[in-house]
Parts: structure tokens; C-alpha cells; sequence
């Protein structure tokens, strides 16, 4: 109960501080911030145990992000906006080891696709996420699964191919940090990820 | 001792019930002795603290970086040091008759002196109990920094003359990534260690989840999927330079890359073609095979040691378990054979033994998941641990023990366990976060 409004919540809290970079969530993706970082990853030398030391690092392939800007937030009188609209449920939760789209999110998933197919301009991505259960590798293609999914149900209703990337994380990012039933309840997702232009 | 007069059958009750407690340190370690002896056939050994020549404090420990190398690897019972009768330094002062009332089959004794220029020499001594024969003798001169690995090169020699032929994998590395918070932020961090745990060194810190580290056959590189540009891509690096290569940034899923033996291909998961399908690519071209067709989640291949078969994980019998195929330079040679039968509903992620007798895997047992090995040639199955989320089996270069990630007290850490034998797991000392994903190096 409490992670579904969590969305609402910063949509709320990005609306009031007109920002969003002071919000503070379990997933870092209402943390617009985070998404722009040019070095997300660094690149480390001299790791083969040798005394040698390495003088040159080659960066040439090191990531220069891609650029995207997400928010949940849309600017404007949008629908997307209202949290009382069922648009602004943005995660859709799957059964264990299930990539089966239950009823209830159904409904999730096609007021979602009545949206983005009357806005033929809005792109979303589409991540799908696992609970800890599982190896890892399996869970990866797991999360795609889910995403997939979504993302057939979307283009169903109308949804053009280019407006849905689909992204899997497998379960290597949390909502949720216990080891227990609600944990793996919360983690087990696909999230909705409009993307601002 | 009383375990010696005790039927077979109850001292078998004895090693399942106590091995259940071998997270009880100290008790357990006295247990442990007692119950691998005479078992399995561990071999009693004791290790006299070395003695350091100069008046400063000793930089390094090298009789317990001993104890813990031989006590992880299961094939030893070792004499605790409060158990020690006396603490020799040289020979002349070994009183053997001590050591067999102890029932200690062998000794070792050792130094460790300061040279000029920050050198050291570390000296050590293995002795036969029993017809009171030295067996080694050997002196090395090292720096500081290397004084661990010296450690660790003793251990390999004690194993190689003690259990004829078998190769020592105590001076090798382990990959592994884990996870850490940093002021609210997640981190994820690839790094590389001794086999020990000790000596982490950091390959790749990212603000993205770093996955399934793979090592070249040759020691060099590392393979792993980062999620740096928020989708999974493989690369490759050069431990020593950090040179990096893109090798797979398909439309989907870039994961799962495991080094063919011969350093030439690379087997991955792709899900470019609609689902996640397992592929070969030939490093020097970066060409690819396609290895499966099945609309279930095909992925975590593994090579054989001859390099001419590939298990991997599928969900094609609606849930996972392993499958093999045979493979050579032109892909696919047969049909993918399910492998694991009627061994509870669930297994994954295999990884083949370098000398090619076991497959281990993830295998889930009522909710619980465990680390498993599959004899090859008589089918014969191993549930090798006890707690619920072990994953990520990695074999050490000799085949004896296995690396693989577990969760205490809800942290990943990672743990060996001997592959035969009953002795219990060894929990490997890493520094903070959560760690996972743990690879075994090949030799150097």
C-alpha cells in the first residue's frame, strides 16, 4: 500500500519544489540528477595484482550517458499529473517467477496505453524488475519478460512500437531492501517511465 | 576420540547434525576437527606460529594466512593454537613424540626476518611426524607487499606434497561484484581479491548495477555486463591497463558472457531477436552463432573444459533447469539435451569443474536455494550447502573447492566449500557492502 503512492507522493513533492533534485525515493529514478551523471561509471587500472603500474587509461569506450531525461512528472493541466488518475499508478506487480499480467493490472496498463496512444508524441520505458529469488542472469531476462508483457498489451491498444523502449534490471535494483514476502512483493515490477521532452 | 568407537551410522548423524552448526565458531571448529578426521581422511596437520626476528611488531601473520588457506580448502584437520604442546623454531628443538601424542601427522615451523631495502625472508619447514623426515625447507625473499602471496604459495606447496599431485588454488583471485549505499545512493563496484578475500582491488565502480563477471582464460581480462548507459552491455577490460571494449550493445538483453577455454569466443545472452537466446561470438570478428531457438528464457551458458559443449539455463519445460549442447567453431552441433531430472523443480546457472567431472548449479529445494553438484559420468547429486539464497557457483582452478554467494543476516557474502568431503563452509573475509557474483580466477 505504502510503495504504491510512493509515486504520487514525489509527483506531489516534484509539482511543489518545481525540482527534482532534493527527492529523496527508494529507486532513484524521481531524481532527475542521477539520470544526467556524464560518469556514471570509472573505469580502475592496474587491478591484476602486479606490481606494475599502469601510466595510461584508456577511456575510449567509458559512457558518456545517453542523455534521456525522465521524470515522473508531465508539465501542464496533464492527466498524467492528477494522482487521482489511474495514471498515476506507474508500477504494474507480477506473481513469483510470473511474467503473467494479472486483471487488476490490466486496467493499469490500459488506461496507460489510452493515454500515450492519443499522445502519439509521449514516449515511455518500460523496466521491468525481479525479487531476489532466482539467479540473476534468469532474473535479467525474467524482468524483460514483464516488460514485454506490458509493452505487447500497450501496442494492442494502439501504442506505436517508437514510443516503448523496454528496459530489464533484473533484480539488481531493489524498491524494496528486506528479504521477505513484502519485499519481494514490492520488487517484483514493471515500472511505467514517462520520458520529458 | 569417543567419535572413533562410534558405528558408522551414528557418526553420520553426528557430522549432519553438527555441521548444521558450524556458524557457532569456536565449538564448531573443535567439532570439525573431530569430525573429519578419520572421515574423509583430513589430513592432521599443525602450524607453529613463525617466529619473527626483530624487535618491531611482525607485518604479517603468515602461520594463519596457512591455517585459513588449509582449513578452507577441507582436506586438513589443524591443531587450534591453544592445543599446540610446544612452539619449536628450528628442528633441533622439535620433540616429535609430542606431536604424535597429538596424533598430529605433520608440522610446520617457519620465520620471518626484516632485509634491508623493506625486504623480507620468510622461511619454512614442513616435517613428517611420524618418521621425523623433512619434507620442505625452503627460504623466500619478498617485498612487503607480496608477503601474502608468499603465504599463499606455502599453502599451494604444503597441499601439493601432502596430497600427491594435487594442484594447490590458493594464490589465485576471485572477481565479484557488490553493492554498497553511499550517502542514499547506490553503488555498484566490480572488484577483484585473493582467493582469500584479502588484497580487494577496485576494476570498476559504477552508480549502475555492474553484472556476471567472467574471467579470460589467461588471467588478463575480466568480461561483465554494465548497466552504465541504463541498459545491460557487455565489455571487456584489461585488469592491468583498464582498457576497455564494447563487445555487445544489442537492441535488449546483453548479458550472461562466459570466455570459451580456448580465449577465442564468447558465450552470451542476447534477446535482440525477440527473447532472451543464447549466442556465441567469435572475439576476432565479434561475429555471432545463435545457439538456441525456444520462446522461453534461454541464458547463464556455460563451457565445458574441452570447449566443445555448452550448459545453460531454460524454462522451455515451464521451469528452469539445465540443458546441454555440443558446439564448435561453426555453432551448434546438436539439439539441446535437458540434463537435470527429478531433482526438485528448479535448477540453474551451471558451471562446469576444470577437470570436467562435476556440473555445479543453483538448485532449489522447498523455497531453499542451495548449491548443487551433478557427477557427469554416474548422474550422481550433491546438495553441497545448507542456507536459502546461495547462487553464483564458481569452481577454483583445481576443481576442489567452490566459490559461490550467499546471504547473512541480509548482506551477500560470499563462502567456499570443499566439492568433496564433508567439511563445512568457509565464509571469505570482504569489507563492507553486499556482495555477490563471485568468479574464480583461473591459476597465474
Amino acid at each position: 500500500m505504502k510503495l504504491s503512492i510512493t509515486p504520487i507522493l514525489c509527483l506531489s513533492i516534484l509539482l511543489l519544489t518545481g525540482c527534482g533534485e532534493n527527492v529523496k525515493d527508494t529507486s532513484d529514478m524521481a531524481n532527475p540528477d542521477s539520470m544526467d551523471n556524464d560518469n556514471s561509471a570509472t573505469v580502475h587500472v592496474g587491478t591484476d595484482g602486479s606490481d606494475q603500474v599502469a601510466t595510461a587509461q584508456n577511456m575510449d569506450d567509458v559512457a558518456n550517458a545517453s542523455g534521456i531525461n525522465m521524470d515522473s512528472s508531465i508539465p501542464g493541466g496533464n492527466p498524467l499529473n492528477d494522482p487521482n488518475s489511474i495514471l498515476s499508478q506507474r508500477i504494474i506487480y507480477f506473481d513469483f517467477d510470473s511474467s503473467h499480467v494479472t486483471e487488476e493490472a490490466r486496467a493499469i496498463i490500459s488506461a496507460h496505453a489510452e493515454y500515450l496512444s492519443s499522445h502519439p508524441e509521449q514516449q515511455v520505458i518500460l523496466e521491468g524488475h525481479c525479487d531476489e529469488r532466482g539467479t540473476r542472469d534468469y532474473n535479467l531476462s525474467l524482468g524483460e519478460k514483464r516488460a514485454i508483457a506490458v509493452a505487447e498489451i500497450m501496442k494492442l491498444q494502439g501504442v506505436a512500437v517508437e514510443q516503448i523502449q523496454v528496459v530489464s534490471y533484473g533484480e539488481e535494483r531493489p524498491i524494496a531492501l528486506g528479504h521477505d514476502e513484502e519485499s519481494w512483493k514490492a520488487n517484483r515490477r514493471v515500472e511505467v517511465l514517462y520520458q520529458m521532452h | 576420540m569417543i567419535q572413533e568407537k562410534i558405528t558408522p551410522f551414528y557418526l553420520w548423524l553426528f557430522i549432519v547434525v553438527f555441521s548444521y552448526s558450524w556458524i557457532n565458531t569456536l565449538k564448531a571448529e573443535q567439532l570439525t576437527v573431530v569430525i573429519t578426521k578419520g572421515v574423509e581422511g583430513a589430513l592432521p596437520i599443525a602450524i607453529v606460529p613463525f617466529k619473527w626476528r626483530a624487535s618491531s611488531t611482525s607485518p604479517i601473520k603468515i602461520d594463519q594466512i596457512l591455517r585459513a588457506d588449509l582449513q578452507r580448502s577441507g582436506e586438513f584437520s589443524i591443531l587450534s593454537g591453544y592445543q599446540l604442546p610446544q612452539k619449536p623454531q628450528n628442528k633441533k628443538a622439535i620433540k616429535f613424540d609430542l606431536w604424535q601424542n597429538k596424533e598430529i601427522d605433520y608440522l610446520v615451523i617457519g620465520e620471518l626476518k626484516p632485509l634491508p631495502r623493506q625486504q623480507y625472508e620468510v622461511a619454512f619447514q614442513l616435517f613428517d611426524v611420524y618418521s621425523k623426515e623433512r619434507l620442505i625447507g625452503l627460504r623466500f625473499n619478498s617485498s612487503k607487499k607480496k608477503l601474502r602471496r608468499v603465504a599463499h604459495r606455502i599453502s599451494n606447496l604444503i597441499y601439493e606434497t601432502l596430497l600427491s599431485g594435487k594442484k594447490g588454488a590458493f594464490d589465485t583471485r576471485i572477481a565479484y561484484v557488490k553493492a554498497l549505499n553511499k550517502k542514499g545512493k547506490r553503488q555498484y563496484i566490480l572488484a577483484v581479491a585473493d582467493a582469500d578475500g584479502y588484497n580487494e582491488q577496485v576494476v570498476l565502480s559504477s552508480t549502475q548495477p555492474i553484472m556476471s563477471p567472467s574471467w579470460s582464460p589467461d588471467g588478463r581480462f575480466l568480461v561483465y555486463v554494465s548497466f552504465e548507459k541504463r541498459r545491460s552491455m557487455i565489455f571487456q577490460q584489461e585488469l592491468r591497463t583498464g582498457k576497455r571494449r564494447k563487445l555487445a550493445e544489442y537492441q535488449g538483453i546483453n548479458s550472461a558472457p562466459r570466455w570459451s577455454p580456448d580465449g577465442k569466443r564468447l558465450a552470451l545472452v542476447l534477446s535482440k531477436d525477440g527473447n532472451s537466446e543464447i549466442y556465441i561470438m567469435h572475439l576476432a570478428n565479434r561475429k555471432l552463432q545463435r545457439i538456441t531457438y525456444n520462446s522461453a528464457i534461454d541464458t547463464e551458458p556455460a563451457w565445458s573444459p574441452d570447449g566443445k559443449q555448452l550448459a545453460f539455463t531454460s524454462d522451455r519445460s515451464g521451469r528452469p533447469q539445465i540443458y546441454q549442447v555440443k558446439v564448435n567453431q561453426q555453432g551448434r552441433v546438436d539439439r539441446p539435451r535437458r540434463i537435470t531430472f527429478n531433482k526438485g523443480n528448479y535448477n540453474a546457472r551451471p558451471s562446469y569443474s576444470p577437470d570436467g567431472k562435476y556440473l555445479a548449479m543453483v538448485h532449489r529445494t522447498k523455497g531453499k536455494y542451495r548449491i548443487a553438484t551433478l557427477e557427469l559420468k554416474s548422474g550422481y547429486f550433491l546438495v553441497l550447502t545448507q542456507s536459502k539464497m546461495d547462487e553464483s557457483p564458481s569452481f577454483a582452478p583445481n576443481s576442489k573447492m567452490l566459490i559461490y554467494a550467499t546471504e547473512k543476516a541480509g548482506k551477500g557474502v560470499l563462502e567456499a566449500v570443499a566439492v568433496e568431503g564433508l567439511a563445512p563452509p568457509q565464509r571469505l573475509k570482504l569489507q563492507q557492502g553486499d556482495v555477490r557474483e563471485p568468479a574464480w580466477s583461473p591459476y597465474r
